[in-house]
């Protein structure tokens, strides 16, 4: 078995017994997912009139179908992409501000820089323990909520609306990008900073351009449509690439034996 | 045959400061060697450089015959590492952890099981093998780290402060697992401030001691068991025995007598034979009660204070 994957599986068991951080990241997939759910709800219980009114409201978003009602469940889910990608963005900062400023905290560190694992390796073997969890995390959270809402929008539609191409190319391109975003990011502040708090308010800023974007698109000034997508996926993989490497650039030993804070 | 570990000015620098500077020594395959130290003296920045953790700013050092710059990885794999702090893996059982680093360190699984068995033995853990690291109590922390730097039967194992923060019972559980070492032929590296643990454990030591502009030099380096062996008596009296003194003083090969109460010291001359049967007859041929004669052992504590404060004054 490779180092990275020894080192991955020992994350993994240290997730699965914290029970802390093991609520955290259920508890961020609840409130998530229950807005776009009541969402969906409203539109589905909405009058063909309140539906065409507020299709008004959104008039570059609102999608081509001609029932109304329809329309709004399209455009409940449509818009609900963006809120639904802060998660896979936001639970590997929660795991991965634990791993290197975590282990600075409960001095174990010592020991795993005393290992024969190179700097790539630790870096990689802490990213992936972050990102396959959250991953796990964010389709368990995606498959519940596209059942959810083939439910609720079944009398309306009378077949299943999720997945469509927008959620399908969300989950499996865009998710796993963002979240090797959090990912990375956190382990870059968390080598760089002795307190994995720090390391977690600092790299929680990075869903805060997500979050404006999502809420400026509710109040139907702005339209996040599929070239903001693409162009949001392609910057991810860019960033991505850029900052892992910084990452292992910065990885410092001596830096992290010896500045803790 | 090169040396186990050899330093050729090693220095280490943070900022403006030097943790260690001009730093030299060898240890060959086997020994026991003590780096005594105050704290600060630069003692963990010597065994991280010599451990392929941090690199040196000035000078070299090798750990059989490989360069701790160059290559580190390498040295990483070849030596076992007792940190301070034991640093366990409180969520993960004693076998969880000691699994994890031997399979780091690409022991294969079958062969990992047995050595983690054998090591849980040795150290009279195989009964809480299941138990998190984090019910652990010190003592069993520290002999779990010892048995997790061993775990890939490293040619040469650094120990940092073993027994600090230990309670005396841990603290003698965990010296004597060190001895149990020190006598399996590894080339042990101890790194302390408890003199008394380096008395016992080691055959050589160095001192290291912080200085103005430069910390960490090495200001003494030598043999243990000349120093155990210092050349003299102390002699027991059944009464005062300053009245002796010149009887003493007047044997060939005594280089000194000292009373103190009933006890007279005395300190034989270099090169010469030992004075010590001609020195008993002339005390009893003087009218002197003899109770005890006690090899007189130059304590490690006497040695470091003197040079200290030979350093201090210089």
């Amino acid at each position: 078995m490779s180092r990275v994957l020894v080192l991955l599986r020992k994350e993994l068991l240290e997730v699965r017994r914290s029970r802390g951080l093991l609520f955290a990241m259920a508890a961020l997939p609840a409130t998530m997912l229950s807005v776009p759910i009541l969402l969906v709800l409203t539109a589905v219980h909405a009058t063909d009139a309140d539906a065409a009114n507020l299709l008004g409201f959104y008039r570059a978003a609102a999608p081509a179908v001609a029932d109304p009602r329809q329309a709004f469940v399209l455009l409940a889910v449509q818009n609900c992409v963006a809120l639904f990608l802060v998660m896979p963005l936001f639970i590997p900062v929660l795991i991965a501000a634990q791993s290197i400023a975590g282990e600075k905290e409960r001095h174990t560190i010592e020991p795993l820089l005393a290992s024969p694992l190179r700097s790539a390796e630790i870096v990689l073997g802490k990213s992936l323990g972050a990102v396959v969890p959250a991953l796990g995390i964010t389709g368990i959270a995606f498959v519940l909520f596209a059942a959810a809402v083939d439910g609720i929008a079944w009398p309306v539609f009378g077949r299943p609306v999720l997945p469509d191409a927008a959620w399908t190319f969300a989950v499996l391109v865009l998710a796993p990008l963002l979240c090797f975003l959090g990912n990375t990011v956190t382990v870059l502040v968390s080598s760089r900073v002795g307190d994995s708090r720090l390391a977690q308010q600092i790299s929680a800023l990075l869903v805060v351009p997500l979050l404006a974007l999502v809420s400026v698109q509710f109040t139907g000034l702005l339209y996040l449509g599929p070239w903001f997508y693409l162009w949001l996926g392609l910057g991810a993989a860019v960033l991505d690439a850029a900052l892992f490497a910084l990452a292992v650039r910065l990885f410092d030993r001596q830096r992290i034996l010896t500045r803790w804070g | 045959m090169p040396a186990a570990i050899s330093a050729r000015g090693l220095g280490k620098r943070f900022g403006d400061r030097w943790a260690v500077a001009g730093l030299s020594f060898e240890i060959a395959a086997g020994e026991v060697f003590g780096l005594l130290g105050p704290n600060g003296a630069g003692k963990t920045t010597t065994l991280r450089m010599l451990a392929g953790m941090i690199a040196p700013d000035e000078g070299a050092a090798s750990i059989a015959g490989l360069d701790v710059a160059r290559d580190a990885d390498e040295v990483r794999a070849r030596v076992g590492l007792l940190t301070e702090q034991p640093g366990l893996y409180d969520r993960l059982t004693i076998g969880e952890n000691l699994e994890f680093f031997a399979r780091l360190h690409g022991v294969p699984s079958g062969e990992a099981g047995r050595r983690i068995d054998g090591l849980l033995r040795r150290f009279d853990l195989h009964e809480a093998r299941g138990r998190r690291a984090g019910t652990l109590s010190k003592g069993m922390r520290q002999k779990v780290a010892i048995a997790r730097a061993l775990l890939h039967e490293p040619e040469v194992i650094f120990l940092d402060e073993p027994t600090s923060s230990l309670d005396p019972e841990a603290a003698r559980t965990v010296r004597d697992s060190v001895a149990a070492l020190a006598s399996s032929g590894r080339t042990l590296l101890l790194c302390t401030h408890n003199l008394f643990e380096a008395e016992q454990l080691c055959r050589r030591i160095a001192i290291l001691r912080p200085g103005a502009g430069k910390s960490g030099r090495l200001v003494a380096e030598g043999d243990l068991a000349r120093r155990r062996d210092g050349r003299g008596v102390v002699i027991e009296l059944a009464g005062e025995a300053a009245p002796f003194v010149a009887a003493a003083r007047a044997v060939a090969g005594v280089a000194s007598a000292e009373a103190e109460g009933a006890r007279l010291t005395l300190a034989a001359a270099d090169g010469a034979p030992s004075p010590v049967p001609d020195a008993i007859a002339a005390l009893v041929a003087a009218g002197a009660r003899i109770e005890a004669v006690v090899p007189r052992r130059v304590a490690l504590e006497d040695a470091y204070l003197a040079v200290v404060a030979e350093e201090g004054a210089s």
